[in-house]
């Protein structure tokens, strides 16, 4: 144990300058959220009659709602700026803290030195990165928890544990992002062997493996989401994709259906009619318009496995350096 | 590791770097245990190159190295065992104390002596408090070498690690070096271009030019074998420019005058660069 809070001390000591800078960054932006949380908590709380999210122009607010309702928008407004920008703090932490786990030892010529000393690099390499995962856990765990904290006060009626409200901006999904961008980083600082260039780079490896990752979780939810009508009561879940199920059976995508200038009349529940006698009369149907979703009631299963994925992916890259550490020259 | 057992080898040894320039070209060479040895030759000779390939950093083109009988490419960590290692430039740790440097030293290496290498950077009142670049550069270096010392393994490869100090500081560093090889039975391959700091510590000369081995003998021997002729001689290895600006010769044998260690080397490089020119 104390070799290993030794270890933590030294690299810890390394790193410090980065380490304290994102480490007030998280914080500021942390302890904002929190404000704003505690504002719109405070706000619901003093005016549980208000439903805040009826449309003003349509429904008559109960008395003194309006200059609630307006609080309650602006504060709302604020926080979902935070949500909506968090990702940037998972992929940031994460390349900052990875980028100079190999590449400031080969930079400033210490690799010779921990290279010799040690008899292993990945053993050596395996341990920096054990250190810069506990820092991108410890940064971004927090936060990833205000994120939820934040959406529940801003979804004040939805429970947020069974709800694609705000998903992919709040929540672990966060922290496995650091550990992508971790992972990046370490991997294209080993094979640059200078900071700054591996993070310029690392910034855009890790774009191209987010959007990789995300398209390749895109696919399998999609395997796995079910045809429903937007009326349907399915919590808040998550729209993967929509389409046109024709009377025989077959199905088209809205291009294909729509494309070679095929029109039709809707009705409330999405049936399609070729004329709007037929849609008037609910007659004759052509096909029916659907959606596919994923139920709200599986957000904490499907946000673990995208965050197991993008981890995951970050892990691999791990690896990867880790083959790259063993092979290079240590300048 | 028993005296004169090889400790060191490289066979037939070839280094070339991006397609073209040839570090090494074609080494054999076998250091025996016990002793420093002073591997001395100009710039780009291929002496780092020589000592990376030993300690796992280079990949040899051609031919093999061995470390007490084990190959850096096949068993990195079972060679690393064997090694201490002081680099060109011994770059320590920006945010780290001299006393933090010998803790990591001993998170890396099992069984890394830190008290042992704590005297040793005690006896030369380097304090333990300071930040590893706030030090001079001797002191750096006596840093690096205390950390391979503190290793506590049986042979020690020294990159060029004076090239960058003054005279004291290499003066000092020598002895610390010289009494620790000593005292603890190691062996020491000490890379330098400075012959007149390595006369007084080394017990074998590699010279070492044109990525080939030049000379390979004790330090004694090559001062016994070789002399200086004014004149040209049957028995002369090459001429070169004198201080004086006049030719001399140096002779395998009996020439006009006993010849000092930095005349052996040099002698030897002139006829490594004329055999060169000639090829």
């Amino acid at each position: 144990m104390s070799g290993a809070l030794t270890w933590a001390r030294l690299s810890f000591a390394q790193q410090r300058w980065e380490i304290l800078l994102l480490g007030l960054g998280v914080a500021v932006a942390t302890g904002l959220m929190l404000w704003l949380t505690s504002q719109l908590l405070g706000i619901t709380a003093l005016h549980p009659e208000c439903d805040f999210f009826l449309n003003e122009d349509e429904f008559a607010l109960p008395a003194g709602c309006d200059v609630a309702s307006q609080s309650f928008g602006q504060a709302y407004g604020n926080a979902e700026i935070f949500l909506r920008n968090g990702w940037l703090f998972g992929f940031g932490v994460g390349l900052v803290v990875g980028v100079p786990l190999v590449a400031r030892d080969i930079e400033h010529g210490t690799a010779h030195l921990a290279w010799t000393l040690g008899r292993s690099r990945t053993r050596w390499l395996l341990r920096r990165i054990a250190f810069g995962a506990l820092v991108v856990a410890v940064l971004l765990g927090g936060l990833a928890v205000v994120t939820d904290v934040l959406g529940a006060a801003m979804q004040p009626s939805d429970d947020l544990s069974r709800s694609f409200h705000f998903e992919g901006n709040r929540g672990v999904i966060i922290v496995a992002r650091g550990i992508l961008a971790l992972g990046v980083g370490v991997l294209v600082g080993a094979i640059l062997g200078r900071q700054l260039p591996a993070l310029l780079l690392g910034l855009i490896v890790t774009g191209l493996m987010y959007a990789a990752v995300t398209f390749a979780v895109g696919r399998w939810n999609e395997s796995e989401a079910i045809e429903a009508w937007y009326d349907q009561d399915l919590g808040a879940p998550l729209f993967v994709g929509s389409g046109v199920r024709l009377a025989s059976g077959e199905r088209l995508s809205m291009g294909e259906f729509y494309g070679d200038g095929q029109e039709a009349f809707q009705s409330d529940d999405g049936q399609l009619y070729a004329t709007a006698v037929d849609a008037e009369a609910e007659r004759d149907p052509i096909g029916q318009e659907y959606i596919l979703v994923i139920p709200g009631e599986r957000y904490p299963e499907i946000m673990a496995r995208a965050s197991l994925v993008t981890a995951g992916a970050g892990v691999v890259l791990m690896f990867g350096a880790a083959v790259v550490t063993g092979r290079r020259r240590p300048t | 590791m028993s005296a004169g057992e090889p400790v060191l080898e490289a066979r037939e040894l070839a280094k070339r770097y991006r397609r073209k320039v040839w570090a090494l070209g074609g080494i054999d060479l076998v250091l025996p245990a016990g002793g420093i040895t002073a591997l001395v030759g100009p710039n780009a000779a291929g002496k780092s190159t020589l000592i990376k390939t030993w300690v796992g950093f280079e990949k040899p083109t051609r031919g093999s190295v061995r470390v007490g009988g084990i190959d850096p490419w096949k068993d990195r960590s079972a060679a690393l065992a064997k090694l201490g290692y002081v680099p060109q430039s011994p770059s320590l740790y920006d945010g780290l104390s001299v006393e933090d440097h010998l803790d990591l030293a001993r998170q890396l290496r099992p069984g890394f002596d830190r008290d042992y290498a704590r005297n040793r950077l005690a006896q030369l009142d380097i304090p333990a408090d300071r930040g590893g670049r706030e030090l001079s550069g001797g002191q750096q270096a006596q840093v690096a070498l205390a950390l391979a010392l503190g290793t506590r393994a049986p042979i020690l490869l020294l990159d060029e690690p004076l090239a960058s100090l003054d005279p004291l500081a290499r003066r000092e560093f020598l002895h610390v070096l010289t009494d620790a090889v000593r005292h603890d039975g190691a062996t020491a391959l000490l890379s330098s271009h400075i012959v007149t700091d390595v006369e007084q510590s080394c017990d074998r000369l590699v010279v070492l030019g044109v990525g080939r081995v030049l000379l390979h003998d004790t330090v004694a021997d090559a001062m016994a074998a070789h002399s200086i002729s004014s004149t040209e001689h049957p028995n002369a290895v090459a001429s070169f420019g004198a201080p004086d600006g006049s030719r001399i010769w140096l002779v395998r044998g009996t020439g006009d005058r006993s010849a000092t260690l930095d005349e052996v080397v040099l002698g030897y490089l002139a006829s490594g660069r004329s055999t060169a020119a000639a090829a």
